[in-house]
């Protein structure tokens, strides 16, 4: 398994495309902020700065970079099947689950990795832009239990406004949906099946769906809503179902219900994915 | 090292494209795989080494290629000239490959040097022309100095140099008690690089033999005879139960030896001018021995 992942490390750092594509997710990370902040946290002036806003702010970018980000995904699989490779690769490593599994952390790390880049990159710009009152206000979390008013210790009161759920969430629904994207392409072995299918059915065709199943029955929108992957995807990652200084544990039970309705979704593309791989002739 | 395949089949739908192929290969021989367009070469040695699924086995040494811990080691193929990324530099994938193998890359180095690409390992391979992604496939396939190299039609682009330096590298590698696999269609470079040859036609074996043996199987193997007396030669020819007929201003016989038109020649009183064993190519063997398996045929006088 250790060269199997050397390998697949040396695949990705050796094209420029990898480099791009965290390049551009930097980018994306930083002009989504500045838009946002111009769009939102502006008006709002210095009492509305608080760490979950900041945070909602930094993660809000999946829905954008998403694309950018599983791009990886679906060259990780594609490229293999476009150029041959796979009959090289599959020539050193018989033991196919061995590059099913190299292949599937590789894409795990790299969109974490991609979107850690693009967290940063929309940090680094909106302390760029308003660093004194984002300063401020961390700060302010940290060593003052004034802005929190319970007198606890500032890291217990971190935990207890579920901020950094949001930055969990992002990063989750951005990794899942990176699985799906390459399970999709290992499966269609078509990198624009796989770029356009995920992506589409999450900004388009799911909400058809839905709508039309509103106009059938509430109850086969409400199945709809309780089975479709990105609708429960998003509703997992959505700052805007909860806001994140209000987050309580209780009303997180449903979201962790739409995460285990994505990742069933993506297992299941994974299983799938892993059988075609196996059984089928590279 | 031996290489034994055990009634390889792949099917296509409908199409047996490989009908329980049994053959092997040995240690010190360079093994020629012979067969027309669409007989099932390329199916039969990505069914070797596990590349497509369908029946049958291929141990290697007694075992399956899983069963060893650095398959690299055991087995390197090369099958296509452009398995390459071609935004990926040469070195690059080289790198790559040898990060699977366990190869360091002082040995990518090594290899760089050995197929002759210095000079454009630092560029990227989507210029390169078919002989250069023959010499990148082929340092691919060398890295690891496997004990068995597979080459599915490696000479295809190359120049004569190039050619000529493969030819000897294959013969030394096979000599180094390697075993070596080799398809290609240029049958009269098959002829001075393969000892040993494995012939299909529409996926069935026609030939697993010596190189020698399978050119003597071809009735163009005939002895020709110049003498003044042609018409004389042949009526004592057929007397004696030999077919001969008139060619190249002589006697062509076929399935005789030169020792037995000699006799016929001296007890008869004929005089000759010449006689010689003329053997057959190695491509007019395969054409006349794998006419019936031809899948795609072009017609003559176009």
């Amino acid at each position: 398994m250790g060269s199997a992942l050397l390998y697949e490390y040396r695949r990705a750092v050796t094209l420029r495309t990898t480099w791009i594509f965290l390049l551009i997710a930097f980018a994306m990370g930083g002009l989504t902020t500045w838009a946002q902040y111009y769009i939102s946290g502006a008006d709002n002036g210095v009492g509305s700065y608080n760490i979950g806003l900041l945070l909602t702010r930094v993660t809000s970018i999946y829905q954008l970079t998403v694309f950018v980000i599983a791009s990886f995904a679906a060259l990780s699989w594609g490229h293999e099947y476009r150029f041959g490779l796979n009959r090289l690769t599959l020539s050193v490593f018989p033991r196919r689950w061995t590059v099913f599994i190299a292949k599937t952390v590789g894409i795990i790390v790299f969109s974490s990795a991609a979107w850690l880049t693009s967290a940063i990159g929309g940090t680094l710009l909106l302390f760029s832009v308003d660093s004194k009152h984002v300063v401020d206000y961390s700060l302010g979390v940290v060593n003052s239990t004034e802005n929190i008013g319970d007198g606890r210790d500032p890291k217990l009161v971190m935990e207890h406004i579920v901020a950094w759920h949001w930055l969990g969430r992002s990063l989750a629904f951005v990794v899942v949906f990176s699985l799906i994207v390459g399970a999709v392409t290992a499966l269609t072995r078509n990198l624009t099946i796989a770029l356009i299918v995920p992506n589409v059915m999450m900004l388009f065709a799911e909400n058809v769906l839905v709508l039309v199943g509103n106009f059938a029955s509430a109850a086969t929108a409400n199945v709809m809503n309780q089975v479709l992957p990105f609708v429960n995807g998003q509703r997992f990652a959505d700052w805007s179902t909860g806001s994140a200084q209000g987050q309580t544990a209780s009303a997180s039970v449903p979201t962790m219900q739409s995460m285990t309705v994505y990742l069933s979704w993506a297992m299941l593309l994974l299983i799938g994915a892993g059988i075609s791989f196996q059984r089928r002739d590279a | 090292m031996r290489v034994v395949c055990d009634r390889l089949t792949k099917d296509f739908g409908n199409f047996r494209a490989v009908s329980s192929l049994s053959f092997a290969l040995n240690a010190g021989e360079v093994t020629g795989f012979l067969g027309p367009n669409g007989s099932g070469k390329s199916t039969t040695m990505r069914l070797m080494l596990g590349l497509d699924t369908g029946g049958g086995s291929t141990t290697f040494d007694g075992k399956s290629l899983n069963a060893y811990s650095n398959p690299a080691k055991i087995v390197s193929a090369h099958l296509d000239a452009k398995c390459f990324h071609p935004n990926r530099t040469a070195r690059n994938h080289l790198r790559m490959v040898a990060a699977a193998s366990g190869v360091t890359h002082k040995r990518v180095d090594e290899v760089i040097e050995l197929v002759g690409l210095e000079s454009v390992a630092r560029k990227r391979p989507k210029g390169f022309s078919l002989g250069m992604g023959q010499r990148l496939g082929l340092a691919s396939a060398l890295l690891s100095q496997p004990q068995v190299l597979m080459l599915d039609e490696p000479a295809n682009g190359l120049d004569p140099q190039s050619i000529a330096w493969l030819r000897d590298f294959v013969k030394d590698y096979a000599a180094d008690g390697k075993v070596v696999f080799v398809s290609s269609h240029l049958l009269s470079e098959m002829e001075l690089l393969a000892t040993h040859l494995v012939v299909i036609g529409r996926g069935t074996l026609i030939a697993d033999e010596s190189m020698e043996q399978f050119v003597s199987r071809s009735t163009r193997n005939e002895v020709f005879a110049r003498t003044p007396a042609a018409e004389r030669l042949m009526q004592a020819l057929a007397a004696e139960g030999v077919t001969a007929q008139a060619a190249d201003g002589g006697v062509a016989v076929a399935a005789a030896s030169t020792e037995q038109v000699g006799a016929i020649a001296f007890t008869n009183g004929i005089e000759l001018h010449e006689l010689t064993a003329r053997k057959a190519s190695l491509e007019e063997a395969f054409l006349e021995l794998t006419s019936d398996t031809q899948e795609y045929t072009m017609e003559r006088g176009h």
